[in-house]
């Protein structure tokens, strides 16, 4: 019976083993001597303890020792040696066996081959542990060092290294041979793929493995530098493998060199394959934090240059982010957290309840928005801010506005500029009109002067008579004041069109502005003999802008009508000045005379800068005119008649709102009471 | 004549007109105004020294203008320009074509009465010239064809005797002739009739 028991055991595939209670081996399997080379007189007792690796005895005759002390069933990991030599880890369970009476008669132990298990264990943890890398964002030469270091560990006798290729797709570069000489690295870095320079080369270009098994006999290689290279540092053979992206693109390759001829086994293989895998994850992610990190360079260089800066709202929590450029915008540090609190610090007091209005809205709405408004800054500098901004859902479906904002200080400022250098030039083509309209001008004050002048002499006349006409004396003194109160209101009409002022908004009738610079002009008309005719309609709109300004326009407009008509003979000189509602709610004004006419070819340039057809002319009324017009919004052109001479039209939209601004210009304070009573003509 | 002075003032100016009309009646004269030259056209003429105080610068009709219409026919009526502004061209086309006066506004109302007087001085003139004329062509209708004939010659220098002799009757019809047209031409001398004879225009 024992024998069959003790061949069954033998039989056993596994290394069995008992032992007596102070730990002693009494007995092994056959198995066991056989597998460890050992015959069972050598291994009894303590003689096991040559099988085991020695780096391993220690920590296993501690455990033994414990298990002994304890009673109590255990196992542990250690490896052992096999009978050629090589270690293999093994999984060493022991049992006791306890008597009826309690007593520890015999230790039982089977100690088992996991060997592969444990390898593909260091490998997964090897594996697991590159790939945390990758993730945690290490750089990858640290990685592939990591990575060719496990390869070589695990199978080992091997020297790995990783190349890459260069991004045009042209040259290798070194990516990692920890084991290999910086001389061999060196020299591989930097040369091209082709003509293939070594086996790696080869390998990139046909996206295929190369397997050199003997560098010596291999005639691909005979006469390159690479074989000298390989067989001076003792390597015979080299099996390269390609790295691939995701999209199939080669990234570089992974190459396996041993002092031995050889082609790789299957294990091999697989190893190769799972590595040649983490090393495309890893170069891809390297590849990619790259182009990442150069693309928030280029945005990061391209918001500063154009000053223009980004923001995120999320508008449940009101979680607001900036980029650099925002926070350099708002001058706050970049390490504060922005909240809606602090955006109204800068927001200039004037723009704040628009501003938060807009915020309202936004919130309530989720529109897209697009305004402007300004910032007033700590050192009282104020900014002109341009924002727009979209609304999306964010991931969680919740609204959320991205956008960006623009400092456009500098453009605000420049139009302010070039606004207060049109009403400089507006001032300067008028004041040029009023040399024109002298004698015109004085033509007009004169009228009243006369009448003046007259009837303070018949009033003195009337008082010198005997007996003095003072009622007489008490009407012309009457008509005085109001001859003087007439010449008072030419003067304030001329001051209002050619005094020096800033281009003001307020609510303006065209018709009213129109019969001021009729009433001006009408003289230098009849002095040219051109009979004015006016058709002004009843129900015009009012427009929103400068009144002096868009007068100055309808004076240039009749002048140059005048201008027109100045040498005409055979047909009565006529000009008609018209103002009506346009069609779509703008107003319009035309004067059209039967003068010359021009060309129609010539049409674009009558409203060019220093054009002009009069040989005292400047030529920048009517590019002044146009300036004006389109300042307010408006268009003007001109077209030839049907008849003789042309038409120069004037459209502005009427006014939406009330004024913002008015702007009276007052009475010249001549006189009171009685004279204004008086009535006029 | 004795009926007052009228003194017409046409000006689109109402402070103008209105000033002159109380200058003008407080002179003594009789005023008139008009705002536009066709206004004052569409006035029929008075039977009474006048004149026209008239601005250059009229809506309608260029005042210088309105002066060569009226000029033929009313020498009667003598022109004073006013104006706001006026340059020399314009003033010498005025007074070449016999304009009283050329003034600018504001001008002294002491130089426009005296401009008026003498305006009406010439007007009074030129009507009782064209009505002693009117006189002389009455009396000389009145004479007989005979009596002209004999007239004529009379103040050509020619002795009554010969006289008769182009005639062909005697001295002494020539005499009786001659103091009839005496007579009814109601004048003194040989000389008055030669001065009548030479206002009527005859050969």
């Amino acid at each position: 019976m024992q024998n069959e028991i003790r061949r069954a055991v033998d039989t056993l595939p596994g290394l069995v083993w008992s032992a007596l209670p102070d730990g002693q081996f009494d007995f092994l399997n056959q198995r066991w001597c056989e597998y460890t080379g050992l015959s069972l007189e050598e291994a009894r007792a303590w003689g096991w303890q040559a099988a085991i690796c020695p780096d391993d005895l220690p920590g296993l005759l501690a455990f033994w020792r414990q298990l002994l002390a304890a009673g109590q069933p255990g196992e542990t990991e250690a490896r052992l040696r096999r009978f050629d030599g090589t270690y293999r880890w093994f999984l060493m369970r022991a049992v006791p066996l306890y008597d009826e009476a309690g007593i520890l008669v015999k230790w039982y132990g089977q100690s088992t081959d996991i060997d592969d298990r444990k390898r593909a264990e260091a490998l997964l943890a090897g594996e697991k542990r590159l790939l945390e890398m990758v993730a945690w964002g290490c750089s990858l030469p640290v990685v592939l060092d990591t990575l060719c270091t496990l390869v070589e560990n695990t199978a080992s006798g091997c020297h790995c290294s990783v190349l890459l290729v260069d991004p045009k797709g042209a040259k290798l570069q070194h990516g990692s041979a920890p084991s290999l000489p910086p001389h061999f690295n060196e020299t591989i870095h930097g040369k091209p793929l082709i003509p293939y320079w070594g086996p790696c080369a080869m390998a990139v270009h046909r996206k295929a493995q190369v397997i050199v098994s003997d560098v010596i006999s291999d005639p691909r290689w005979a006469t390159d530098e690479w074989c000298g290279l390989a067989l001076e540092l003792g390597l015979r053979s080299c099996w390269t493998t390609p790295i691939l992206s995701l999209a199939g693109k080669v990234l570089g390759t992974f190459a396996i060199y041993q002092r031995v001829p050889g082609s790789p086994t299957a294990l091999q293989q697989d190893l190769i394959e799972q590595f040649t895998h983490i090393a495309s994850i890893a170069i891809e992610r390297a590849q990619a934090e790259t182009a990442l990190r150069r693309s928030e360079a280029f945005l990061a260089e391209a918001q500063r240059l154009s000053s223009t800066g980004s923001f995120s709202w999320r508008v449940a929590t009101d979680e607001i982010t900036w980029s650099e450029q925002t926070y350099r915008i708002y001058e706050i540090d970049p390490a504060v957290t922005v909240t809606f609190e602090l955006v109204g610090t800068r927001v200039h007091p004037e723009d704040v309840p628009w501003f938060q209005e807009l915020v309202d809205g936004a919130r309530r709405d989720g529109k897209d928005l697009e305004f402007e408004h300004r910032l007033l800054m700590p050192d009282g500098s104020v900014k002109h801010l341009h924002v727009v901004a979209h609304a999306a859902a964010d991931l969680d479906d919740q609204l959320e506005y991205i956008g960006a904002v623009q400092d456009v200080t500098k453009y605000r400022l420049s139009e302010g500029a070039l606004n207060k250098v049109r009403s400089e030039l507006a001032h300067v083509a008028r004041v040029t009109t009023l040399g024109a309209l002298t004698a015109s001008i004085a033509h007009e004050v004169n009228q009243p002067l006369s009448g003046i002048v007259t009837n303070a002499s018949t009033s003195l006349r009337m008082l010198a008579d005997d007996p003095p006409n003072l009622e007489g004396a008490r009407e012309t003194a009457r008509r005085t004041i109001r001859d003087a109160n007439r010449a008072s209101d030419v003067i304030v009409r001329l001051r209002s069109l050619f005094g020096k002022k800033s281009a003001a908004a307020e609510a303006v009738d065209l018709n009213e502005a129109t019969r001021d610079v009729i009433a001006l002009v009408r003289n230098e008309l009849q002095r040219a003999r051109i009979a004015l005719r006016a058709e002004l309609a009843d129900d015009l709109p009012l427009v929103t802008g400068d009144r002096t300004q868009l007068q100055q326009v309808v004076l240039n407009l009749i002048l140059n009508a005048s201008e027109a008509m100045s040498d005409l003979e055979d047909h009565p000189r006529q000009v008609v000045i018209r103002t009506e509602r346009d069609p779509n709610d703008h107003v319009r004004l035309t004067v059209q005379d039967t003068g010359a006419g021009f060309d129609p070819l010539d049409l674009d340039r009558l409203f060019e800068a220093f054009y002009t057809t009069k040989s005292d002319g400047m030529g920048i009324g009517l590019s002044i005119s146009r300036s004006i017009v389109e300042s307010h919004q408006g268009r003007l052109w001109a077209a030839p008649n049907e008849g003789p001479g042309a038409t120069f039209s004037l459209s502005i939209p009427r006014s939406l709102s009330h004024a913002t601004l008015p702007v009276d210009e007052p009475r010249m304070p001549v006189l009171t009471n009685t004279a204004a009573s008086w009535g006029e003509e | 004549m004795n009926s007052t002075p009228v003194v017409f003032v046409v000006d689109d100016d109402v402070s103008v007109r209105e000033s002159l009309e109380l200058l003008i009646r407080w002179a003594g004269w009789k005023p008139e105004t008009f705002a536009s030259a066709q206004a004052f056209l569409s006035r029929p003429a008075v039977e009474a020294p006048s004149c026209l105080v008239l601005d250059v610068n009229l809506p309608d009709l260029n005042g210088l203008d309105l002066q060569e219409r009226i000029a033929p026919e009313r020498s009667d009526m003598p022109i004073i320009f006013i104006t706001g502004h006026g340059d020399v061209p314009m003033t010498v086309r005025a007074m070449k074509a016999g304009a009283v006066e050329f003034l600018t506004k504001p001008f002294g109302d002491d130089v426009l009465l005296e401009a008026i007087r003498q305006a009406i001085e010439r007007s009074r003139a030129a009507l009782d010239e064209a009505a002693e004329v009117r006189e002389l062509r009455e009396r000389y209708a009145s004479l007989t064809r005979r009596e002209q004939e004999v007239m004529t010659r009379v103040v050509s220098g020619l002795l009554n005797k010969q006289i008769a002799a182009e005639l062909g009757t005697s001295e002494i019809t020539v005499k009786a002739h001659r103091g009839k047209v005496t007579r009814k031409m109601k004048t003194d001398s040989l000389a008055d009739l030669v001065r009548a004879a030479a206002r009527l225009g005859l050969p």
